[in-house]
């Protein structure tokens, strides 16, 4: 992305007062905390409480300390002098039972890399006979190098490694199955390793250009934005960015410098960041998006992702901690602080569900008692949080991000709570999970059964709702009317979760409307709204060109049945008018709204 | 030197790179317009530019297939 930034000074302003009102907060809860009379569940209560708040504040903290340092500091000047030589390089995309066509684009755009020195190898791990097939095809198509191995260990860490041992080039560059480069990935990435000897990996944004399929897709694109946009920016200031696995360039030297990568760890990019720190290496975040990826399109998938993610991290976090107690000063006190933020932070989970619990609590039970006077509570607390959000999303808007799509991002994060809250027990038991690819297609909707935390969560703040709103009937105190604010904010992020999965389900409507008649005529004309939500494609015939934001009539005439489903929608893209066999014909894209679903799903789907 | 088989092999892949890279790119760019920092005018230029590259592309299809058949058709086996 374009370094964009408005207005810094205000920004940097901002921050320091948000971190003067968390300290004024926290002083002003301890001190109620402290003087407040309570039974002994409260006392338990009150130290988990306290512990999940400075938890999430800490994690507060280390971000706008980033957004803080990101709108200080310029960016390293990067002295590149253009290459004389060109070293080479190795670009290695592991794989196992990838479908053909997200594996056949990524070697094709690797092949098309502008390099003069460069070596492709697929690490072709699949046991499947068809993959492996595929994977053999496609490598003789695209001049690749086919790496195989006979013994399966340390998943993708693991054939990397068996695979550098018999490498000799200069970089290694990592490519995960699905992320594709642009052309001069090569040529703007290797000069800036090559400028500094001590550099051990230049990392690369990771954008997931499938983020209009569905909602998934788009909400977690949007996390990632936040990762990439701040926190990595942040950390390249510090010198603690963290290899994040793909659209990476390693000095390979440097990388069996610290024996190769860390095959203990189901992050293995993560655990391998800081022994080459503490080795001395450097490392660098290059902020422009060179790759394109896909996201995953289900919760199914993503929840994987996400817990495959937490328990890594916070695995990792032990050893930080182990690391950190041996070596105080292998690295510098920034340093630590941002490898304590990354490997503790999947621990949020626990922290947001014991706040999500204590309003519920306090609406049935009373408990937690020691809530602040609302007074002194409003005069701490919502300064700190209006002021929170409201730097988070201006922040965000200098790089072109809007509070609708960040917040869908927010959205999916908090419905995953439970998978962090469970991924990180795991991590903190030391429990080694399986390495997990990421379904890259096919969404479908999971069953409710499976979604069973979320939904109990739900269901149980519901009860809470009504019970509390009963209960303000009767007794007209400010505190339940409070805490039901509170249930009903939670519950209301909650219902996320249908969201995500219903929506879902729509991505599979694509492939079969193709399959059936359709048309349309306009019925009004309107400008693009923005953010117009996506996107179910179809090809008509018409006699009128249309534009972006028309107002359309459709019709779905499933083969072979003679329910026909009529409903309008907004055009979100449409082709020029064109001659196609003498008739007029737009082809577009538009959406089918939710009231529609479970019908064409029953006409469609059989 | 190449033979028939190898050069016709290779057509193919070059035909196979201009039928997938400029739609491929095309998407990817595209769906990282509405983050950028360009005016509505200059992303409508960008989209309009893949169109036409869209067509360059196509007449480049075309081009390899027609020189592929004529390597099919001559007896030359060494070039």
């Amino acid at each position: 992305m374009d370094d964009v930034r408005i207005k810094p000074g205000i920004i940097r302003g901002l921050t320091i007062l948000l971190f003067v009102f968390i300290v004024n907060y926290f002083l002003a809860r301890a001190v109620f905390i402290y003087y407040a009379q309570y039974s002994l569940v409260d006392k338990y209560f009150s130290i988990f409480f306290f512990l999940s708040e400075i938890f999430v504040m800490f994690h507060a903290f280390g971000y706008f300390s980033n957004v803080y340092r990101r709108n200080r500091e310029t960016p390293d000047k990067l002295y590149i002098k253009p290459l004389k030589e060109y070293p080479d390089a190795a670009i290695l995309i592991p794989a196992r039972h990838e479908p053909k066509e997200i594996l056949e684009n990524t070697l094709i755009c690797c092949y098309n890399l502008n390099y003069p020195d460069k070596a492709i190898y697929l690490l072709d791990d699949s046991s499947d006979e068809k993959y492996k097939n595929e994977a053999e095809e496609l490598c003789r198509k695209y001049e690749c190098n086919l790496f195989r191995r006979k013994e399966r260990h340390g998943a993708k860490a693991g054939i990397i490694n068996d695979c550098i041992k018999g490498l000799r080039q200069k970089y290694i560059v990592i490519f995960d199955v699905d992320q594709n480069p642009l052309p001069d990935f090569l040529l703007k990435l290797i000069p800036i390793v090559e400028a500094d000897p001590k550099l051990a990996f230049v990392q690369t944004p990771q954008f997931y250009s499938n983020l209009q399929n569905n909602a998934v897709s788009f909400a977690s694109n949007m996390q990632q934005a936040v990762f990439y946009e701040y926190v990595c920016e942040g950390k390249g200031t510090k010198q603690a960015m963290i290899c994040c696995g793909t659209n990476v360039v390693i000095r390979r030297e440097a990388l069996l410098d610290v024996g190769g990568l860390d095959e203990s760890s189901v992050t293995e990019d993560f655990a391998t960041s800081i022994k080459l720190h503490m080795k001395g290496w450097r490392s660098r975040y290059h902020g422009h998006v060179y790759t394109f990826g896909m996201g995953p399109e289900e919760l199914g998938s993503y929840f994987k992702q996400q817990n495959r993610w937490a328990m890594g991290n916070v695995g990792v976090f032990r050893k930080i901690i182990g690391k950190f107690l041996r070596h105080p000063f292998a690295l510098k006190p920034a340093q630590w602080f941002e490898y304590m933020i990354t490997g503790s932070y999947y621990l949020i989970g626990w922290a947001y569900l014991f706040l999500l619990l204590c309003p519920i609590t306090y609406i049935f039970f009373n408990i937690p008692s020691f809530f602040m006077d609302p007074v002194v509570y409003g005069f701490t607390f919502l300064p700190y949080l209006f002021l929170s959000l409201g730097i988070f999303y201006s922040s965000m808007a200098s790089y072109h991000y809007g509070i609708r799509e960040l917040f869908k991002g927010q959205l999916l994060s908090f419905i995953t709570l439970p998978v962090y809250a469970r991924a990180s027990l795991c991590g903190l038991a030391g429990i080694k999970g399986r390495f997990q690819v990421t379904a890259k297609s096919g969404a479908r909707r999971i069953s409710y059964f499976k979604l069973w935390p979320q939904i109990l969560i739900w269901a149980i703040s519901l009860t809470a709702i009504a019970w509390g709103i009963n209960r303000f009937i009767y007794e007209r105190t400010p505190a339940i009317m409070l805490n039901v604010v509170w249930v009903a904010y939670h519950f209301m992020l909650l219902s996320g979760i249908f969201y995500f999965n219903e929506e879902q389900a729509r991505g599979r409507y694509k492939k079969l409307l193709k399959k059936s008649l359709f048309e349309y005529k306009i019925i009004e004309d309107h400008a693009s709204q923005e953010g117009a939500e996506p996107v179910v494609i179809f090809g008509v015939l018409l006699n009128q060109d249309i534009t972006e934001g028309t107002l359309i009539m459709c019709k779905v005439v499933p083969p072979g049945n003679k329910d026909d489903i009529i409903f309008d929608a907004r055009v979100l893209e449409s082709s020029k008018l064109i001659m196609r066999k003498g008739y007029h014909t737009t082809i577009g894209v538009t959406k089918i709204p939710e009231i529609d679903k479970t019908k064409l799903e029953r006409l469609l789907v059989r | 030197m190449i033979n028939r088989k190898k050069l016709t092999d290779k057509i193919d892949t070059l035909i196979g790179l201009e039928k997938e890279l400029v739609p491929l790119f095309s998407k990817h760019i595209t769906s990282s317009l509405p983050f950028s920092s360009l005016s509505e005018s200059d992303r409508y230029l960008i989209m309009e530019e893949f169109k036409k590259r869209v067509n360059i592309q196509k007449k480049h299809v075309d081009i390899l297939t027609r020189i592929k058949k004529d390597l099919m058709k001559g007896k030359k086996d060494v070039y």
